[in-house]
C-alpha cells in the first residue's frame, strides 16, 4: 500500500458555461519514503492537486487515499485530524504567523495538540540545529530573510514528525543559494527522518534532488 | 439674656424671592459685592467671606504674619496690650525709684523707692545663707510633728516656707460680705507638682534631685541628701496618690469647696490637733465653726502621714521649702544650688518682684493714678449705666422668665457694683513705712508677716466689697460672685479703648470686656446666686431654673459643634460659663447699636480684633482642657453665628451680585452671576405671615446647591403665590400646588421613560450590528491566519470555540469597564435633566441591572457565531494559495 494512492481525480473550477476542468482523471501513487517532484507549467494544476492531497480542498471526483484512508469520504472532523498527524504544508509565501517568533511558530501545532514545551524541547533544539535556526529562535517572522522563514516552516511541519510533507514551490520566492540550503534539508528530512515528500517545483534543479519526478499537462499526469 | 439659642436657624436677610438666586450661593466660589476691606491683600486671605468665618475675615491677614514667640504658647491682641502694660509698670517704677522727691514715709512710692534702694544696694548674700542655716539647725533640733508644726508655721509666715495645709483666708462664696477659712488643695512639695511625680518617674527623680541640692546646701553630705531626699519623695507620692487632682481644677467656687465643721475636723485630724491648723491660721478660736476644704481626701492623707516616724522626711520638706522661698538670696552661696539663680539681670528681676509680689496693690493704685485719666473714668461710668440698661431691656423682654424670675434678675442687674481702677488708689498709711527695715533682707521678711498678719487680722472682718479683684496694670476684668465687676486701667489701651475711636469700636473693646462680666452675673455658675451675690441656688424658682437649665444645655450643644484645627471640639460644658458670658454681652451691645448699621459693623470688627491670637497646635489642643475660654476664633463666630443683626450687615443683600454654582457636587457644575432683586429684616416681614425668610447657610442645607424647586407649606397658597409673584419679577419660572406639580412630574417621568426606553432600545440594536460588523470585518483580516493555523495546528472546531471564547471574554471585559461608565453617564445625565428642569425619578435595580448584564453578554458573545459560518465556509485551499 502507498502512502499516497490518488486514483482518477478530475476537479473543476466554477460552474457551468464558466466552468473550468483543472484536472482531468489524474491517477498518482507515492510511496513511502519517496521524494517526489511535481513539475508543470503555471496554472498546470500542480498546486490544486497538491492541495486536494493535502485534504484542504475537498471538492473533488475521483478518489485520494493517504495512509490508506479515502480522505474524500471521511468527515471533516476525522480528516483534520489525520491532516494534523500525518502531513507537513510548506507553501511558497511561507505563511507562518506573523506575531509568533521563531520558536512559537515552530511549536505551535504541537502545543495545540495539548503537548507542554518542556516535553518539546528536545524535538526543537534539534530541528533547530538542524534547519540552521538555533541563534534566532527569538526571533520574529519580519526579521528573518525569505531562505530563513522558509526554514522556519519546514521546522513547524518536521517538529511533528509527519509521515508526508507536502511542499508547494517552498524554494519559488527564494535566490539559488537558499533555495539549495531549502533542497539539502528536504533531502536530509527524506533520509534520516524518512519522511515522504511531495514537492511541487518549477526548477528542473529542484526537481533533481527528489528521487522521482512527475509532470502534469492539460489536466493530466504525462 | 437671648430669647433663645438657636444653633441652625431661620437667621437672615433673604426674602424667599432673593433666597431663591442668592441664598444657594457656595461657599468657594461666591462672592459678594460688599467692599473687601484693603488690609486683605493676599487672593486666600481675602477670599475668606464675612458671612462664612468673620474672626478669619479680620484678622486673617494679620495672624498670617504674626506667629508666637519662641517658647511661646500663643500670642494675641492681649499679649500685645499686656507688653505695652509691663512697659509702663516698669517705667512708672523706674520713674519712682530714681526720683529726688521727698515721698511721704508710708506712700506706695516711698515703699516701691525704699525696697528698690534696698534691692539694688544689697550685697550681703552670705548674711542670709547663714541666717538660713541657723533656721536649718532649728529645724533639726525638733523633737516632734507638733513642735515642727508650730516652727513651720513661724517659718512660712516670716520666710515664705510652703506648708502642708494651703490656709487661705478669703471672701466666703456662699456669704458675700463674709470672710472665710480655706484650706486648699496643696499642689505639691519643693517645685515639682504631685500631679507630675504621680504618674511620672522622671519627675520623681528630678524632684529627688532638687530636694538633695537643697539638702546640700545647707551642709548635708550627699549621700546622706540623697537618701532623705529619696524618703521626702516617698512621702510626696503618696500624699499625690490620695489627691483628686480634678477637684483642683473646679473653677466653679461653689462647688469646688466643702465646708468641714469644726467637728469633722476632728476627724480628719485624727493624729493631729485640729489646734495644728488653727497654729496655721494664727488662731485660737474659729469665728466661723468650720473650714471650706477642697480636698478632703488629701487632707486626710496628710494627717495620716503626720505622725513622728516621718519626722525626719517633713524636716526635709520644710528646709527644702526654707531654702527654696530664699532662693534669690542663696543661689550664690553655695555649689549645689548655683543652677536655681533666675539669671535675670538685677533691675528687672527687682521690678518684676515689687510688680508681681511686694507692692501689687500699692502699684495698682499709683498706675491707676498715673494711666487712669477723668476722660477715662467718664467713659467707663458712663459705658456700664449704658450696659446695665441694655441688660435691664434685655431681662426686661425675656420671654422665658417668670415675671418673679425676671424681677429677681433685674434686682440683680441693679445691684451689680462696678469697681473702677480709681478704687485702687489707697491714701498712705504711715504705719506701712515700719516695713521697711534696715537691710532688704529684713524688709522683705516685714513684708512677708505684715501681709499674713493682714490676712489673718481680716478673719471675723467684712468682706469689702469695694476691693479691686485685680491689679490696674492686668489687662482684664473681673466678676466676682458677689455681685462685682472689677475693671482695670490696663484695658484702657487701644484696641480696647481709644477716646478717639468710634462709639461701636470702643463698645466691641471695652464695651465686650465689661460686658462679658456683667454677663457671668448670669451664666452658668453666678445664676446660683441671688441679688446680694450670695449663694442661693434656689432664689429663682422652679421653672426659671428649669428653663435656664434647658437654655444652658442647648448653648453648651452650639458650642460643642465648634472645633480647633478642625477636629478638636470646644467642651461646651467646660466652657459654658464664659460662653454665657460672650453671648450676653453681644446681645447687650447689638442691643444697644442695633439702630445703627455703621456703629454696629465697627463693634463686630473690633470685637474680632480683640480676640484676635494665634496659638501653637499642641496649646491649642491643651487649651481646650486647661482654658475655660472658648479660642478666640470660636469667641467671635460662634457669637455672630447666632447675631440676626451681623447676617443683616454681612450676609448677601439687595443689589449684591452672587456667583452661584449649580450642581457643585456634580459632574457638571455651572457657575451663573446673579443678582440679588431683595432682601428683607426678618422681624417685620415676618408679621404679616406670609414671607419666607431664610439663610443662605440653611438654603443650601436644605436644596443642596441645586434650587430647583422650594416648597411651601403655608395656610394660603393664593396669598403666598401673590406675594412670590409680586416680588420674584421674571425669576421664579413657575407657581403650583401640590397636586399640579406632582401631576406634572408623574406625566413628565411617564412620557420621559418611554422615550428613555426607546432610546436605550436603539442603543442596543445599534450597538450589536456594530459589533457584528465588527466581527466579520475583523475575520475578514485574518482569514488568511486561520487558514495557516487550520492547515498546520488546529481543527475547524478547535478554532471555533476559540472564537467564541475571545468574544465572551470581549464582551465580558465590556460590560466590566461598561459599569462604571454607565455610572457616570447616569449622573451625567441625571444633571442633564435636571439643566432641562425636568425631575424623573429614575430606578435602577441591582437585580434587574444584573440580569441584563448577563443577557447581554450572552447575545455579544454568541456574535462570533457570524465569524464562525464564514469560518465553516472558507475554503482553506484558496486562501494559501495565493499571496
Ligand atoms: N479557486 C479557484 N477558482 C477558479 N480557478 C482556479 C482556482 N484555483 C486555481 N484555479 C485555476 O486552476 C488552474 C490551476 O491552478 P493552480 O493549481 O494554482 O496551477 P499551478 O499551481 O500549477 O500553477 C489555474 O488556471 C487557475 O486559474
Ligand atoms: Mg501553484
Ligand atoms: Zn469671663
Amino acid at each position: 500500500m502507498d502512502l499516497i494512492e490518488v486514483t482518477n481525480v478530475s476537479k473543476t473550477f466554477g460552474k457551468g458555461a464558466a466552468a473550468a476542468k483543472v484536472l482531468n482523471n489524474v491517477s498518482l501513487n507515492v510511496a513511502q519514503g519517496e521524494f517526489v517532484s511535481l513539475m508543470g507549467a503555471s496554472g498546470s494544476g500542480k498546486s490544486t492537486l497538491l492541495y486536494l492531497i493535502g485534504g484542504l480542498d475537498r471538492d473533488l471526483e475521483g478518489s485520494i487515499k493517504v495512509c490508506g484512508k479515502d480522505i474524500t469520504k471521511m468527515k471533516e472532523r476525522d480528516l483534520s485530524r489525520l491532516r494534523l498527524e500525518t502531513t507537513g504544508f510548506i507553501f511558497q509565501f511561507y505563511n507562518l504567523v506573523q506575531n509568533l517568533s521563531v520558536e512559537d511558530n515552530i511549536l505551535l501545532p504541537e502545543l495545540t495538540k495539548g503537548r507542554s514545551r518542556a516535553e518539546l524541547k528536545k524535538d526543537l533544539d534539534e530541528i533547530l540545529e538542524i534547519t540552521g535556526l538555533s541563534d534566532k529562535r527569538k526571533s520574529m517572522p519580519n526579521e528573518l530573510s525569505g531562505g530563513q522563514q522558509q526554514r522556519t516552516a519546514i521546522a513547524r511541519a518536521v517538529i511533528a514528525s509527519p509521515q508526508l510533507i507536502l511542499a508547494d514551490e517552498a524554494t519559488g520566492n527564494l535566490d539559488s543559494v537558499s533555495g539549495t540550503e531549502i533542497m539539502n534539508l528536504f533531502l536530509r528530512i527524506n533520509r534520516e527522518k524518512n519522511i515522504t515528500i511531495l514537492q511541487v517545483t518549477h526548477s528542473e534543479e529542484c526537481a533533481a534532488y527528489g528521487t522521482r519526478t512527475v509532470r502534469l499537462a492539460n489536466g493530466q499526469i504525462m | 439674656m437671648r430669647k433663645n439659642q438657636r444653633v441652625i436657624s431661620l437667621f437672615t436677610a433673604l426674602a424667599l424671592t432673593a433666597g431663591l438666586l442668592c441664598g444657594c450661593a457656595s461657599g468657594e466660589s461666591s462672592e459678594t459685592s460688599a467692599p473687601a476691606p484693603e488690609k486683605h491683600e493676599t487672593a486666600d486671605l481675602s477670599a475668606i467671606r464675612a458671612q462664612d468665618d468673620f474672626y478669619g475675615y479680620i484678622n486673617a491677614q494679620r495672624l498670617a504674619d504674626t506667629l508666637p514667640a519662641y517658647g511661646e504658647m500663643m500670642w494675641g491682641t492681649y499679649n500685645e496690650v499686656e507688653d505695652q502694660t509691663v512697659e509702663e509698670v516698669f517705667g512708672l517704677i523706674a520713674e519712682i525709684a530714681s526720683s529726688d522727691e521727698n515721698y511721704e514715709a508710708g506712700s506706695p512710692e516711698y515703699l516701691i523707692r525704699s525696697v528698690y534702694d534696698q534691692a539694688m544696694a544689697f550685697d550681703d548674700n552670705a548674711a542670709v545663707y547663714s541666717e538660713v542655716l541657723c533656721l536649718c539647725d532649728r529645724i533639726n533640733g525638733v523633737r516632734s510633728i507638733g513642735e515642727l508644726a508650730a516652727l513651720w508655721k513661724e517659718l512660712y509666715r516670716s520666710y515664705g516656707a510652703n506648708t502642708p495645709f494651703q490656709p487661705v483666708v478669703r471672701q466666703d462664696y456662699f456669704k458675700a460680705g463674709q470672710y472665710s477659712l480655706i484650706i486648699d488643695q496643696n499642689k505639691g512639695f519643693c517645685g515639682s507638682a504631685f500631679e507630675d511625680i504621680s504618674d511620672s518617674a522622671d519627675d520623681c527623680v528630678s524632684m529627688k534631685k532638687y530636694i538633695t541640692d537643697m539638702l546640700m546646701s545647707t551642709g548635708c553630705g550627699k549621700d546622706t541628701a540623697e537618701s532623705k531626699a529619696a524618703d521626702a519623695v516617698r512621702l510626696s507620692l503618696d500624699i499625690a496618690h490620695a489627691t483628686d487632682f480634678s477637684a483642683g481644677k473646679v473653677s466653679n467656687p461653689f462647688a469646688a469647696f466643702d465646708f468641714v465643721s469644726e467637728e469633722d475636723m476632728n476627724g480628719i485630724f485624727s493624729n493631729l490637733d485640729t489646734s495644728v491648723i488653727k497654729l496655721f491660721f494664727g488662731l485660737e478660736e474659729n469665728p466661723y465653726g468650720g473650714w471650706y476644704v477642697k480636698d478632703r481626701g488629701q487632707l486626710e492623707k496628710i494627717n495620716e502621714l503626720m505622725t513622728d516616724e516621718n519626722l525626719e522626711s517633713w524636716k526635709t520638706i520644710l528646709i527644702s521649702e526654707l531654702v527654696t522661698a530664699n532662693i534669690d538670696f542663696l543661689s550664690s552661696e553655695a555649689d549645689s544650688l548655683s543652677a536655681y539663680g533666675s539669671g535675670e539681670e538685677k533691675e528687672y528681676a527687682v521690678c518684676m518682684k515689687i510688680a508681681s509680689k511686694l507692692f501689687y496693690n500699692e502699684l495698682s493704685g499709683l498706675y491707676a493714678e498715673r494711666y487712669y485719666t477723668p476722660e477715662m473714668d467718664k467713659a467707663i461710668r458712663e459705658m456700664c449705666e449704658q450696659l446695665r440698661e441694655s441688660y435691664r431691656e434685655l431681662i426686661g423682654n425675656a420671654d422665658w422668665l417668670t415675671e418673679e424670675g425676671r424681677a429677681a434678675l433685674l434686682a440683680k442687674l441693679e445691684n451689680m457694683q462696678f469697681i473702677l481702677p480709681d478704687a485702687a488708689v489707697t491714701p498712705a498709711d504711715p504705719d506701712s513705712a515700719e516695713v521697711i527695715k534696715n537691710s532688704y533682707p529684713e524688709t522683705i521678711r516685714a513684708i512677708r508677716e505684715d501681709s499674713y498678719d493682714d490676712s489673718i487680722k481680716n478673719i471675723g472682718a467684712e468682706f469689702d466689697m469695694t476691693r479691686p479683684g485685680m491689679a490696674n496694670f492686668e489687662v482684664n476684668a473681673c466678676y466676682n460672685p458677689n455681685n462685682t465687676v472689677t475693671i482695670t486701667a490696663a484695658i484702657m489701651h487701644a484696641p480696647f479703648f481709644d477716646p478717639k475711636a468710634d462709639t461701636g469700636t470702643n463698645l466691641g473693646g471695652l464695651g465686650d470686656m465689661i460686658g462679658h462680666e456683667m454677663g457671668h452675673g448670669f451664666d452658668t455658675t453666678c445664676m446660683d446666686c441671688n441679688e446680694k451675690g450670695e449663694y442661693a441656688p434656689d432664689w429663682l424658682c422652679d421653672a426659671d431654673r428649669q428653663a435656664f437649665a434647658q437654655r444652658a444645655k442647648n448653648m453648651q450643644k452650639y458650642f460643642s459643634t465648634f472645633t480647633v484645627l478642625d477636629i478638636y471640639h470646644v467642651d461646651g460644658e467646660k466652657t459654658s460659663g464664659e460662653n454665657y458670658a460672650d453671648l450676653g454681652s453681644m446681645e447687650c451691645i447689638v442691643n444697644i447699636l442695633k439702630d445703627d448699621r455703621e456703629q454696629l459693623k465697627k463693634y463686630f470688627e473690633n470685637l474680632a480684633c480683640i480676640n484676635a491670637e494665634t496659638r501653637v497646635d499642641s496649646y491649642a489642643i491643651e487649651a481646650l482642657e486647661t482654658d475655660e475660654h472658648s479660642p478666640g476664633k470660636v469667641r467671635v463666630n460662634a457669637l455672630l453665628s447666632c447675631c440676626d443683626e451681623f447676617y443683616e450687615i454681612y450676609d448677601v443683600k439687595e443689589g449684591d451680585t452672587v456667583k452661584v454654582t449649580f450642581g457643585a457636587d456634580g459632574f457638571l457644575p455651572s457657575v451663573r452671576e446673579l443678582r440679588v432683586r431683595a432682601a428683607t429684616l426678618t422681624d417685620y416681614e415676618n408679621s404679616n405671615g406670609m414671607t419666607l425668610v431664610m439663610s443662605e447657610k440653611m438654603f443650601k442645607e436644605i436644596y443642596k446647591d441645586k434650587p430647583l424647586n422650594v416648597f411651601i407649606s403655608c395656610s394660603d397658597p393664593e396669598a403666598a403665590a401673590k406675594v412670590i409673584r409680586d416680588h420674584s419679577a421674571d425669576m421664579v419660572s413657575g407657581i403650583q400646588t401640590r397636586e399640579e406639580y406632582r401631576e406634572e412630574v408623574r406625566q413628565n417621568s411617564s412620557s420621559m421613560m418611554v422615550i428613555i426606553d426607546a432610546v436605550i432600545a436603539l442603543a442596543l440594536g445599534v450597538t450589536f450590528i456594530g459589533v457584528v460588523s465588527n466581527c466579520l470585518i475583523g475575520f475578514e483580516g485574518r482569514k488568511r491566519e486561520c487558514a495557516v493555523l487550520m492547515s498546520t495546528s488546529l481543527s475547524r472546531e478547535k478554532l471555533s470555540k476559540m472564537f467564541l471564547t475571545e468574544s465572551a471574554i470581549a464582551s465580558g471585559a465590556a460590560l466590566a469597564a461598561a459599569l462604571p461608565l454607565q455610572a457616570f453617564l447616569y449622573r451625567v445625565f441625571v444633571s442633564v435633566l435636571d439643566g432641562l428642569m425636568i425631575t424623573i425619578p429614575v430606578h435602577i435595580s441591582g437585580a434587574g441591572s444584573a440580569v441584563l448584564a448577563v443577557i447581554m453578554w450572552a447575545v455579544f458573545t454568541l456574535s462570533a457565531l457570524f465569524p464562525i459560518k464564514a469560518l465553516r465556509k472558507m475554503n482553506i485551499a484558496v486562501q494559501l494559495k495565493y499571496e
